[in-house]
């Protein structure tokens, strides 16, 4: 598959790759990894006439702390992030989701962090060749006016949010750096995603995530993630939850779920939250119905936009939140005090 | 499309070269270069089949732009063996049979070796893992893991 031909600028430093962006706006895309976009560019599912390279731009590759806060560049390889030691132990959770991404040889050179947040929306009726398309009606997605995802069709597209690191991160309450030319603003992670299937996230054409910052552990908190696969690499999620449980050592004090893979965007089960609270940390019946809560309200988003049945997933949304919470809760009781921790 | 100019090393010897920026290194490798070692299986990087070291890691060369290789060291299925002799890999794939049609293997090595750079006493597990987005759809699998494992063991023995 031949890719279409596009000019290719490799700007020397962040400005001058923001003026760049101002300048062609959504003629021209950011080119992390290219494990996104150069596969939708061959598919002929996106045609910017240019691409900017963060090749040279190291500003965007590095991890710190700072403030209690691990940051991210946006174009950190996901092998270095789970090459960087002190994630083992402080920020399990994000192992977890950055190693199930792909396979090693893509998160080795490629696979970025913030190619991985920003990735386009997938369904099994877009993400398909040209000839695969061209049998059936132009779907919402492309451009026409229906959804093959949705029984009876719809006006929406139903495609989902398939970033693994997501759900995690916004269950650790993870925040995030836009720049623009002239503008600079931090913002919270969940407000990256639009939950428009058409348009997948808030990003203005002229704008680039530069950096994510994922707040330190805090005692007594752990955090999870689990994903549900066919295969044990490349394939994408069939359902993934993030999980996030604070505890006071006894009981669950605060919990966040974030289910990805099933809607438009990362969904957050609000429930969740208010099922926990409160009661025993690790409290089977506690778990057993906020699974059940995130089951019920996965279900009405839940389109048959990959290939495996929507009631299959519609149960496994409850299968993988209870894996998610309840090795969130261990890690929250076994890490009481974090500094010790390791 | 304006050609632009690339430096790169390619199984230790330096190019400099002009190429259009939608071209890919694979097709760089293959087209330009007849280095026709490293395969195009499904070009949008499920398979592993165009795999090719770039700075000692693993990469799928279908999905890199040759401008993005620019200035890195590439090797390739080709840059294996030194002065005439097979690399160890090569050798132990010969000797277990881990290669059947052989469309994977240029990639499978390739992968392996990335992994062997970075820790030449990989486990059975960690071969797996590295491998796991390597297709193979003789479904050469057990053999080809046994290769790789067969090195390690052979590299302690010589320690």
């Amino acid at each position: 598959m031949r890719l279409p031909p596009f000019a290719y600028e490799r700007p020397r430093d962040l400005y001058e790759a923001l003026e760049l962006l101002n300048t062609f706006g959504k003629d021209c895309r950011v080119l992390a990894g290219g494990t996104d976009l150069l596969v939708r560019m061959k598919q002929g599912l996106a045609t910017p006439s240019r691409l900017i390279s963060l090749k040279d731009l190291p500003e965007l590759a590095t991890i710190n702390e700072s403030d209690g806060f691990l940051n991210i560049g946006t174009a950190v390889k996901l092998a270095d992030i789970l090459a960087y030691e002190p994630i083992q132990y402080r920020w399990p959770g994000l192992l977890e989701a950055v190693k199930s991404v792909g396979a090693p040889s893509i998160q080795h050179f490629s696979g970025t962090i913030g190619g991985n947040l920003c990735q386009d929306n997938r369904c099994q009726f877009y993400n398909q060749s040209k000839f695969f398309r061209q049998a059936r009606q132009t779907c919402n997605k492309a451009g026409g006016n229906t959804c093959f995802a949705w029984k009876g069709g719809s006006d929406k597209c139903h495609s989902i949010c398939q970033s693994d690191s997501a759900p995690i991160l916004i269950a650790m309450d993870a925040r995030i750096t836009i720049k623009s030319k002239n503008e600079s603003r931090t913002i919270p992670l969940e407000e990256l995603y639009s939950s428009v299937g058409e348009r997948p996230l808030t990003l203005a054409d002229d704008e680039m995530l530069t950096e994510i910052h994922v707040p330190g552990p805090v005692p007594g908190a752990g955090c999870a993630f689990e994903k549900l696969t066919y295969r044990s690499s490349i394939d994408y999620a069939v359902v993934s939850a993030g999980a996030y449980v604070q505890t006071d050592g006894s009981k669950t004090v605060n919990a966040r779920l974030i289910i990805g893979a099933v809607a438009r965007g990362p969904l957050a089960i609000a429930a969740v939250e208010k099922t926990l609270k409160d009661r025993t940390a690790g409290d089977e019946e506690a778990i057993d119905q906020a699974g059940r809560e995130a089951m019920n309200a996965a279900e009405a988003f839940i389109a048959n936009n990959i290939t495996q049945p929507v009631e299959y997933r519609t149960q496994m949304v409850s299968v993988i939140t209870k894996r998610a919470l309840s090795r969130a809760t261990k890690r929250a009781l076994s890490h009481t005090d974090v500094s010790e921790a390791k | 499309m304006n050609k632009q100019s690339l430096e790169i090393i390619i199984n230790g010897e330096k190019y400099s070269l002009a190429v259009e920026p939608n071209r890919t290194l694979l097709e760089m490798l293959r087209d330009d270069l007849e280095l026709t070692g490293a395969k195009e299986g499904c070009g949008e990087g499920v398979c592993g089949s165009c795999t090719v070291l770039m700075d000692g890691k693993p990469v799928r060369s279908c999905l890199t732009l040759a401008l993005e290789a620019s200035g890195s060291h590439v090797t390739t299925v080709e840059g294996l063996a030194q002065h005439g002799e097979l690399d160890p890999l090569q050798q132990s794939f010969i000797d277990h049979g881990a290669v059947q049609c052989g469309f994977c293997t240029s990639g499978m090595l390739m992968g392996a070796k990335g992994l062997l750079l970075e820790n030449p006493h990989a486990g059975a597990k960690e071969i797996r893992n590295s491998l796991s987005g390597h297709i193979c759809r003789c479904t050469g699998y057990t053999k080809i893991v046994e290769a790789v494992e067969s090195v390690v063991e052979s590299s302690k023995e010589k320690r």
